[in-house]
């Protein structure tokens, strides 16, 4: 497969009065168009600042990030960037907290309304569009700002541990969820997270990075026999889960 | 409703309408003490006024229409201060949030400007701006504007950053993050500064009428103290206080009309 989006030698650090912080250093990486990649690493190892970088929030110090071979500045390439926490506005009903990433992109027409309508049909939504976010779940909330995003058809999502603010069964649905929509939509996506147990679950390959400066310390695909079609939840009760779950466990406590 | 429901909001029935009727009591002992204290000469009624005098004091100025006229001034200058203080200052701030430098220089201006007693200012004001309503509503902006800029400055800063990073996501300006993000997020206490803002405008055009007016309420009490005419200065303060309960009231309406439909 094609890669969508390759990094070279990417650096990173931060700059503050107290000094300077190396986020990354000499990140090489390619993603496939399609895949569904998860990023793992110590806590403070510079993951956030990844996705930073490919969302074009920030510019990489050194080093290059292309998309579909062309620089990212240039690129055409639609990218979702989900953040961790949800921030929905609270002075907004559901509905207008979907719409609010075209209305500020100037792309709300009635042809994306109707898309947006059909995502929250889709996903259990459709009942509380007029709903204030107080009034929803945390499953829910999680799933309306995966909707704000999708709404803008971005060709790469960018997951930041998009699930550590549910409860652990929350957090099993809201990802088998998410995991199906994105499949559905044949996006590329990236998700960062904590959760070895749910990179695996979710990712065909895991990223695994060092602690700071961050580097890529190994890259893990996964292989996994299942039954049915292969889900997170599948994906869990397939036989190599455990060995995957040894290996990674081991390649981030011995550093 | 269960019996015990029922029995307790029977009983806070009960205590709201006794809450009201001692009020009520207060208010109108206060009255009579005041008028028999009067009547009985225990206190100098010329010194002193009494409700009847008040009271035949307004309807004599309500004949004549003097007392309209007064009113409709000193009311008049508080809303157009109020008006120019909740521009001036959302706009301030604005910019202020716009530009950081600009905010690093000013602060400390804005610090000492607000905490400077700010009726000081007024007799200054007067002699630059002359005699009139011009520099009744300086004096009256002059009161509220500073802690007004800052308090709402303070408001669009503490905008949650990760908020304003899922506008960068979306491609969003300055001015975007401001409309969709900054100020509505900063509604509440924008209401709330304006709540206290009203009072303040009125407190700050009595200040300015007390130096430099013709007319208005605040013109009536330093005439009336001049000329020992104790039965105006007291209406008009009695009238100062049903204006400043009205202007509040209208302030929490607007309030709840505002929650409403954001
Ligand atoms: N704005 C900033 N200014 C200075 N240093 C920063 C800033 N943001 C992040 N850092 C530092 O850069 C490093 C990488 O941060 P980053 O947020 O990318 O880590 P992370 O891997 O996402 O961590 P976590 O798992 O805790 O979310 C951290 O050590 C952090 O202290
Ligand atoms: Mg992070």
């Amino acid at each position: 497969m094609k890669n969508i989006l390759s990094l070279s030698n990417v650096n990173y650090s931060y700059h503050t009065k107290e000094g300077e912080t190396v986020a990354l250093q000499d990140v090489n990486l390619n993603i496939e168009e399609g895949s569904f990649v998860a990023i793992v690493g110590p806590s403070g190892c510079g993951k956030s600042t990844l996705l930073s970088l490919v969302s074009g929030l920030a510019k990489p110090d050194k080093g290059e990030i292309y998309v579909k071979n062309k620089p990212l500045s240039q690129s055409e390439v639609r990218i979702g960037y989900m953040l961790q926490r949800d921030n929905l506005f609270e002075w907004r009903t559901v509905y207008k907290n979907v719409l609010l990433g075209l209305e500020t992109r100037k792309e709300l027409t009635q042809k994306k309304k109707q898309l947006v309508n059909n995502l929250l049909e889709a996903y259990g939504l459709g009942n509380f569009k007029n709903a204030k976010p107080s009034q929803l779940s945390g499953g829910m909330r999680q799933r309306a700002a995966l909707i704000r995003t999708l709404a803008l058809e971005p060709d790469i999502l960018l997951l930041d541990e998009p699930f550590s603010a549910l409860d652990y069964q929350t957090r099993l649905e809201v990802g088998d969820d998410i995991y199906k929509i994105i499949k559905e939509q044949g996006k590329t996506a990236i998700l960062v997270t904590h959760d070895i147990a749910e990179a695996i679950a979710m990712a065909q390959k895991v990223i695994i990075l060092t602690s700071r400066p961050g580097t890529i310390r190994d890259i893990i695909d996964i292989n996994v026999t299942t039954l049915e079609e292969r889900t997170p939840f599948t994906t869990r009760c397939a036989p190599e889960f455990s060995s995957y779950f040894n290996k990674i466990w081991k390649e981030l406590s011995n550093e | 409703m269960s019996e015990l429901q029922k029995a307790y909001i029977k009983q806070l029935k009960h205590y709201t309408v006794t809450i009201t009727a001692f009020r009520f009591l207060l208010f109108t002992s206060f009255i009579a003490l005041w008028e028999i204290s009067a009547r009985l000469d225990w206190i100098n009624s010329f010194v002193f006024s009494s409700p009847s005098r008040i009271m035949k004091t307004f309807i004599k100025m309500c004949n004549d229409g003097s007392i309209f006229s007064h009113i409709t001034v000193t009311l008049g200058e508080t809303f157009f201060s109020f008006a120019l203080i909740v521009t001036l200052g959302i706009g301030a701030a604005l910019i202020l949030w716009m530009f950081k430098p600009l905010s690093d220089v000013l602060e400390p201006y804005l610090i000492v400007l607000n905490s400077l007693p700010k009726s000081a200012l007024a007799p200054m004001l007067i002699v630059w701006l002359g005699n009139n309503a011009k520099a009744i509503i300086v004096t009256a902006i002059s009161i509220a504007i500073f802690g007004t800029i800052l308090n709402i400055y303070t408001a669009f800063s503490g905008t949650d950053p990760e908020k304003i990073k899922l506008m960068r996501t979306f491609g969003a300006g300055k001015l975007d993050i401001f409309k969709k993000l900054v100020l509505p997020a900063s509604l509440n206490t924008i209401i709330s500064n304006m709540k206290v803002n009203i009072g303040l405008c009125l407190v700050g055009v009595v200040i300015g009428e007390f130096l430099a007016a013709r007319k208005g309420l605040g013109y009536l009490i330093i005439y009336g103290s001049q000329v020992f005419k104790m039965d105006w200065v007291v209406m008009s303060i009695i009238i100062l206080c049903i204006i400043s309960v009205i202007l509040f009231k209208l302030t929490d309406m607007a309030e709840k009309l505002v929650k409403k439909i954001s």
